[in-house]
């Protein structure tokens, strides 16, 4: 399998009070294509800041982070928006739909800013991704009007309706009962058996279970990685 | 439109104002408003400090120099001072004007007291006017008003010989001269005539004597023009300093200061107030403008808070900075569209109802208010930069902050809260200040209301004949035929002719309106008579009980009845017969004017080409009824206004009040709402930042009144300092002259609730939205 992601001895630290309050340390980390990987750990341990680094969203304070063996902490923020854009597809606990646009609109959002998509295939695009989450009949819906379940089957078809090499899941299930937890986490393993790669920060044990590598954290270190 | 990136972000744009429209149409009209005001102040300053008068027709600018009294009227000077004033450096030319009574006889007739202004030799070529081929001749050149009320605008006139006993020859009619003549300085204007009837008007008939005289006396306004800049201070001490007197020619000690105007300013007066009610534009203008600005900015930022969730997400994915910044530019850019559109009709509105204010009409006689496109481009420029800034700056601030950051506008210096505070008070005086205003003219035009009996069933056609005159006692036989109560009236009902009363039992005269009309003119109206009008009314005079009370303002007027007026041309004693209750000529929420209702057996014309027919039905009015059929045969140049009943023509008359508080609401609408929808927002971006503790002060037993208080107590103290601001400032600054006793406490009371009510819904529905949520999903949404 080829490499996805390589984490070289980072470490992320915050300032507090004119200390540095280190979050991540030394992180060692490789991610290849296809994988299904869990981060686990108690809250404040660190999951959330590294999934963070790995989704572009924040900067390590130090160490290498290479996407495809280009270091991304080398990028201008305007060339990690469009990697983030084409690369990657963000899923939060709290689905972060926007409440002004309809279910397909949503969808539609990243293509917007993806260049190589030519607007005459947006439509299309975003209602095949949400043929793939089972809510084509919900396209014209507000996500209001959307139970947490769907708001979080629209939230994955617009994560993927870039066609991302890599999926970053924070607590994908924690505001959804058992049962659509199961089904939510069964859609994303799907989507990962076409070949994306899916990393998934988690509480939950059962979803944890279901990927195919566990990455146990503690104190802003990986303590477990299997 | 979703393929469309430009449509779609306007699209969501608009969608992220669902349910706000109103306030967003408003904050729209707020600005159009500003947008309005600021184009017409420049015009205005424009016309007040820089352009000469529409009756000339010169570029150059122009002084006007005469003596200041303290009553603020100008008056004459010498010629010597204004030959003294040609050698002043900075001085081109120097012509003059003068106003004079005269008196003829005309057909026989004497004409007294006509108003007349003279004029030098080369007051036509200094200030580019032309009056008419013979312009250097001594003669009358007639002013179109009084043409057509004297003569019928009867254009045989002109040629014919008016007797003046100091000249056997008399004095020949040159001319009528173009309407824009009709009014030079304070009052309108019966003819003009050159300078060289001036040395039959001296102690001294003609000669060396008269000239001597015509050179010391004060009888001139100077008007002159210099190429260059200089200081009218310095002028005016320079010219003082000259020898302004004529050897053995003295008229005295002249205590008045000479001073000088730039441009032509025959009456300070007007000119000080005009001025004065430029200034409060201009003060209106900068707090709107203020308000307005901070509002948006204000809501801009919140609104940002609000959406910052949406913002990030599509940061997250992919957005760039360029993205979100060109959505914001983009839909101002559309609100800005639709500001221009507005403020286009602002402008139409205003510039009609500032050109039917009373202050205008005396500044600026006969004179079109229009507006030039360079000033309402620059005013819009201006806004434009206000609003995109005000779009942008927020968003700027969101875009440097990290993503997804859970702190949101908490941190607040000490001085920003004191800017924030401070926007707050201003906002709230200027709520405090507008509903004041909005309440004290709905209060005054309330009190001026008042219900005439008169018969607003009636109806009128006013008929013009041009050269043809009719006889209105044809007129009226023929409209009797139809209708016996039929009356023909000299002018219509909501237009009298107005003239200046002068009776020694009123001091300082009065401008009483003036009609004539055919008998049973009060009983058609069915107006309650004090006296008795006989059946055919041939003379005496009927005056309205204002006049009544003006002449006899201690006492009972009825016992009026019976003496005499002097009025007319030629001046002539008229008896009261009977005193009439008044009639709402200027519509019912006016005050009346003191009025006089002649017999029209008194006109001095038995022909009239201007008059009006008042009939109790419509329908004898009509196009295409006998009587006006009947009309169309009478004169070739028939034309007649449209038949309206006399409660369409009060409505008309009335529509300038309604006009003036109708825009007064506007205004105050657009700064209230501002005011609301700046702590509305406000409101809503603090309850976010604060929704943890409020929820956990709600979950350990905080009831709603403490939560509700905490938020409204800080805006109750900055209400009550905004009410102190404007009570100081009307005892310091003592606008417009009032005083603290001078406040209408009806007004007042109605400002202050209406302004605590507006803080009270802003923070209260915003906090009562928040509590309604479980505090289970309060909490879990942090």
């Amino acid at each position: 399998m080829n490499t996805l992601i390589a984490l070289q001895q980072v470490d992320k630290s915050f300032q507090q009070a004119a200390n540095d309050s280190p979050v991540l340390q030394d992180i060692e980390l490789t991610i290849h294509d296809g994988e299904s990987i869990a981060i686990v750990g108690p809250s404040g341990s660190g999951k959330s800041t590294l999934l963070s680094i790995i989704g572009l969203l924040d900067e390590p304070s130090s160490g290498t982070y290479l996407l495809r063996t280009q270091d991304v902490t080398q990028l201008t923020r305007q060339q990690k928006s469009s990697v983030r854009n084409e690369h990657i597809g963000w899923i939060f606990q709290n689905f972060n739909l926007i409440a002004s646009m309809t279910v397909l609109e949503n969808v539609v959002q990243p293509m917007r800013f993806n260049p190589s998509v030519a607007s005459s295939d947006y439509v299309a695009r975003a209602e095949q991704a949400l043929a793939q989450v089972g809510l084509s009949d919900k396209k014209n819906s507000t996500p209001d009007q959307l139970s947490g379940g769907q708001q979080q089957r629209v939230a994955i078809a617009r994560a993927l309706v870039n066609k991302p090499s890599l999926i970053l899941a924070d607590e994908p299930t924690g505001n959804l009962d058992q049962k659509t937890g199961e089904e939510i986490m069964a859609l994303l393993h799907s989507l990962c058996q076409q070949g994306s790669t899916l990393v998934v920060v988690t509480h939950d044990e059962k979803v944890a279970a279901s990927c195919q590598r566990r990455i146990e954290i503690l104190d802003g270190r990986i303590v477990n990685d299997h | 439109m979703i393929t469309n990136n430009t449509l779609f972000s306007l699209q969501v744009e608009w969608r992220r104002w669902h349910g706000q429209y109103v306030k967003l149409f408003l904050l729209l009209m707020g600005f159009a408003i500003s947008a309005a005001l600021l184009t017409m102040a420049v015009r205005l300053g424009s016309m007040l400090f820089y352009e000469n008068p529409n009756w000339t027709n010169t570029d150059k600018p122009l002084y006007t120099i005469g003596r200041l009294h303290e009553d603020m009227q100008l008056q004459t000077v010498s010629r010597q001072t204004l030959e003294q004033l040609k050698t002043l450096p900075m001085v081109d030319d120097v012509s003059w004007l003068s106003f004079k009574t005269f008196s003829f006889t005309f057909e026989n007739q004497p004409i007294n007291n006509l108003n007349a202004m003279v004029f030098s030799d080369n007051l036509q070529q200094h200030l580019g006017i032309t009056l008419g081929p013979e312009q250097n001749r001594l003669g009358i050149w007639l002013t179109d008003r009084y043409w057509r009320m004297a003569f019928n605008a009867d254009a045989g006139i002109v040629g014919k010989v008016m007797s003046y006993k100091r000249i056997a020859e008399g004095l020949p009619i040159l001319g009528v001269l173009d309407q824009k003549f009709d009014q030079v300085g304070t009052k309108p204007l019966d003819f003009w005539i050159s300078k060289d009837i001036l040395p039959y008007n001296t102690p001294f008939g003609g000669g060396a004597m008269a000239e001597k005289f015509l050179l010391a006396a004060p009888l001139y306004y100077g008007i002159f023009s210099s190429s260059q800049r200089f200081n009218i201070s310095d002028a005016t001490k320079q010219l003082e300093s000259l020898d302004l007197t004529v050897k053995g020619m003295n008229f005295g000690q002249i205590s008045t200061p000479l001073t000088m105007f730039s441009g032509v300013v025959l009456d300070p007066k007007a000119q000080h107030n005009m001025t004065l009610l430029w200034g409060l534009l201009i003060g209106l203008i900068i707090t709107l403008f203020v308000i307005l600005t901070f509002t948006l900015f204000a809501i801009s930022t919140s609104r940002t808070i609000l959406f910052a969730n949406e913002y990030n997400t599509l940061r997250l994915l992919g957005a760039e900075s360029g993205h979100l910044l060109s959505s914001s530019v983009l839909f101002s850019i559309v609100k800005l569209v639709v500001i221009a559109l507005l403020t286009w009709l602002c402008i139409y509105f205003i510039s009609s109802m500032l050109e039917a204010c009373q202050g205008y009409q005396q500044r600026f006689p006969a004179t079109e208010f229009a507006i030039e496109a360079k000033n309402l481009i620059g005013a819009l420029l201006a806004v434009s930069f206000t609003v995109i800034l005000c779009a942008l700056i927020p968003m700027t601030n969101l875009l440097k902050r990290s993503t997804f950051t859970r702190m949101t506008n908490q941190s607040k210096s000490f001085v920003q809260k004191i800017m924030s505070d401070s926007t707050l008070a201003l906002q709230l005086c200027a709520s405090l200040v507008a509903i004041y205003v909005l309440a004290f003219i709905g209060v005054k035009q309330w009190q001026q209301y008042y219900e005439s009996e008169v018969d607003l069933t009636v109806s009128q056609l006013e008929v013009f004949t041009g050269n043809y005159p009719i006889a209105w006692q044809q007129v009226l036989e023929k409209i009797k035929q139809q209708d016996s109560s039929a009356v023909i009236v000299s002018r219509p009902f909501d237009s009298p002719f107005r003239v200046n009363l002068e009776d020694e039992r009123i001091p300082d005269g009065a401008m009483v309106d003036s009609i004539n009309a055919s008998s049973n003119y009060f009983s058609l109206l069915k107006t309650k008579v004090v006296g008795q009008i006989p059946d055919n009314w041939q003379s005496g005079v009927v005056i309205n009980q204002s006049l009544a009370k003006r002449l006899q303002p201690n006492g009972d007027i009825n016992a009026l009845i019976g003496t005499s007026i002097s009025h007319g041309l030629p001046a002539k004693q008229h008896t009261i017969i009977a005193i009439a209750q008044d009639l709402p000529h200027l519509g019912r929420t006016n005050a009346v004017v003191p009025a006089m209702y002649f017999s029209l057996n008194e006109y001095e014309k038995e022909t009239l080409n201007n008059f009006a027919v008042l009939t109790s039905e419509i329908n004898y009015l009509e196009k295409n009824s006998d009587f006006v059929t009947w009309l169309k045969t009478q004169s070739p140049e028939f034309k007649a206004s449209e038949t309206q009943t006399l409660e369409q023509v009060l409505a008309t008359a009335e529509q300038q009040s309604t006009d003036l508080l109708l825009a007064a609401l506007i205004v105050t609408i657009v700064i209230v709402l501002g005011v609301f929808s700046g702590l509305w927002y406000q409101m809503l971006s603090q309850l976010r930042v604060d929704k943890q503790n409020i929820s956990v002060l709600v979950a350990i037993g905080a009831p709603d009144s403490f939560v509700f208080l905490s938020r409204f107590k800080k805006i109750l103290i900055i209400f009550v300092a905004a009410l102190i601001v404007c009570l100081l400032a009307t005892v310091l600054f003592e606008p417009a002259n009032k005083t603290l006793s001078d406040i209408d406490p009806l007004a007042l009371l109605v400002a202050m609730v209406s302004t605590l009510l507006v803080c009270l819904t802003a923070v209260l529905i915003p906090v009562k939205r928040l509590l309604a949520q479980p505090i289970q999903q309060a909490l879990r949404d942090l």
